[in-house]
């Protein structure tokens, strides 16, 4: 694993491309403090008013907020909407 | 986009057990959408799938080892499928629909419009005679061929048109203007009195005024004369115009029998009703519509349909009244004679005139009540005679 991301970080420094252009990186979009759309998504592992847990490649992504509300949701992509007080990544 | 969800149909599900959600995930990797997903405590998950889903998505809930059920279930294939099993309501639907369509082709109701001069008696026989009637078929009426077979059978029309909404046909009628009288301004004619009286004022605007306020003047004395006089003395024939107006005294009489027989509601009635399909009547009491002796009947005929729809059905309502024959008393009758009196003498005296007094008389002779007014009036006593019809 550790090799791999190396690589890929080499790979994109050398040829000037973006991070998330080398494999399946989550993007992470938070609009205003009501929105965040999660891209990359692998599962939904926890759904919580306070707490949406999801996993995404190479960890998990943990929104904690007030209210939360699963707006719509695909195969790698996670909406949610709320009151949000913080997003992190383990 | 509700409707939309409920043209196609949609479930409400509740999933139970440990984190629930993670179903989502499984749901969202087969491209099955759902919204309104709502955690209503630790372990119980609702949200809302197509309807056509909700099979599956139980099916893989119970596969993950969770409970599901499906709360509710609406939209219009679970509507058709408990209607499907209805042949009978389908049919009837079905056939309700045609009959409505195929009634909006034919005529059941006719709207005419009030019109001045004729009644509405006359244009629907009219009508009828150009084959516009209740029941008829109007997709092959021709609006040309009507308007001007209608003002051939009623003349005191100027204008007309039928307009066909659904089933109702809308008559609009314009009646004809009456050609005013061409005044021959080059005729020479006078001024004289309509009737004798005490003028009160002469404004004469052509002509020379042989008579001034204050003068006392007999029927067809001459008011003004049709004569101008010139600057240099000169005289000349001219039409003679102005008002003159006087004070005159009328007296007119009515009279009618003592013994006038009058109809009195006796205040008990009875209401019998029917129904008209087209133009077939079914009564819905026993016995004949045949008003009884000592009743009057009034009937009255309203559509039943909804609003903006008419349909081949109406409801008549017949109300009889019973009535019992009593001699008019005397105080009614000369009240009914003085109110016909001046009734007359305010159309005598014409929209510029007034009666300023009035007195009643009364007496009997031979079984008759006469009552007598005299009446004093203010009005104007002009009129113009060409010099062609003086002697």
């Amino acid at each position: 694993m550790k090799n791999t991301e190396r690589a890929d970080s080499r790979a994109a420094r050398r040829f000037a491309i973006p991070q998330e252009g080398m494999g399946p990186s989550p993007r992470i979009t938070i609009s205003g403090g009501s929105h965040v759309l999660v891209e990359g998504l692998n599962a939904l592992e926890e759904y919580a008013e306070d707490k949406v847990t999801a996993s995404v490649h190479r960890g998990s992504v943990i929104i904690r907020g007030e209210g939360l509300h699963l707006d719509a949701m695909s195969e790698h992509e996670l909406s949610v909407s709320g009151r949000i007080w913080g997003v992190e990544l383990e | 986009m509700t409707w939309w969800r409920y043209l196609t149909g949609f479930a409400v599900m509740e999933l139970r057990g440990v984190a629930p959600e993670r179903l989502l995930t499984a749901l969202a990797s087969r491209s099955i959408g759902f919204w309104d997903a709502d955690k209503t405590d630790e372990y119980t998950l609702r949200f809302t799938v197509p309807l056509h889903e909700a099979e599956f998505v139980g099916q893989l809930a119970e596969s993950r080892g969770l409970e599901c059920e499906a709360l509710v279930r609406k939209g219009i294939p679970r509507l058709w499928r408990s209607v499907k099993k209805r042949k009978t309501l389908l049919i009837a639907l079905a056939l309700c629909a045609a009959l409505l369509a195929v009634s909006r082709l034919f005529i059941w109701s006719i709207e005419v419009q009030p019109c001045e001069g004729v009644t509405e008696s006359e244009i629907r026989a009219a009508l009828s005679e150009c084959g516009v009637d209740v029941g008829r078929q109007w997709t092959n009426l021709s609006q040309d061929l009507l308007r001007n077979e209608l003002l051939r059978r009623v003349p005191e029309l100027r204008w007309a048109t039928v307009n066909v909404r659904g089933s109702c046909a809308e008559v609009i009628l314009r009646p004809k203007r009456e050609k005013p009288e061409p005044v021959n301004e080059t005729e020479t004619a006078d001024i004289t009195a309509s009737q004798s009286g005490y003028v009160t004022e002469v404004l004469p605007m052509r002509g020379t005024a042989r008579v001034s306020a204050g003068d006392t003047v007999l029927a067809g004395e001459t008011l003004i004369e049709g004569l101008a006089t010139g600057r240099f003395e000169t005289h000349g024939a001219v039409r003679a115009i102005g008002e003159v107006r006087a004070r005159c005294w009328t007296e007119i009489s009515a009279c009618a029998p003592e013994t006038l027989a009058v109809k009195r509601e006796s205040g008990r009635t009875k209401s019998r009703w029917a129904l008209i399909f087209g133009k077939r009547r079914i009564n819905l009491f026993k016995g004949c519509s045949i008003c009884p002796v000592g009743c009057a009947k009034i009937a009255t005929e309203a559509a039943i349909a909804p609003a903006g729809v008419s349909l081949p059905i109406r409801l008549v309502r017949e109300i009889y009244t019973e009535y019992e024959t009593t001699r008019q008393s005397a105080p009614e009758l000369r009240e009914e004679l003085e109110a016909e009196l001046a009734a007359v003498l305010t159309r005598q005296v014409g929209e510029d005139g007034e009666v300023t007094a009035l007195r009643y008389t009364q007496s009997r002779a031979n079984g008759m009540l006469y009552v007598t007014a005299y009446a004093e009036c203010e009005q104007s006593i002009a009129e113009t005679v060409p010099h062609s019809m003086q002697p």
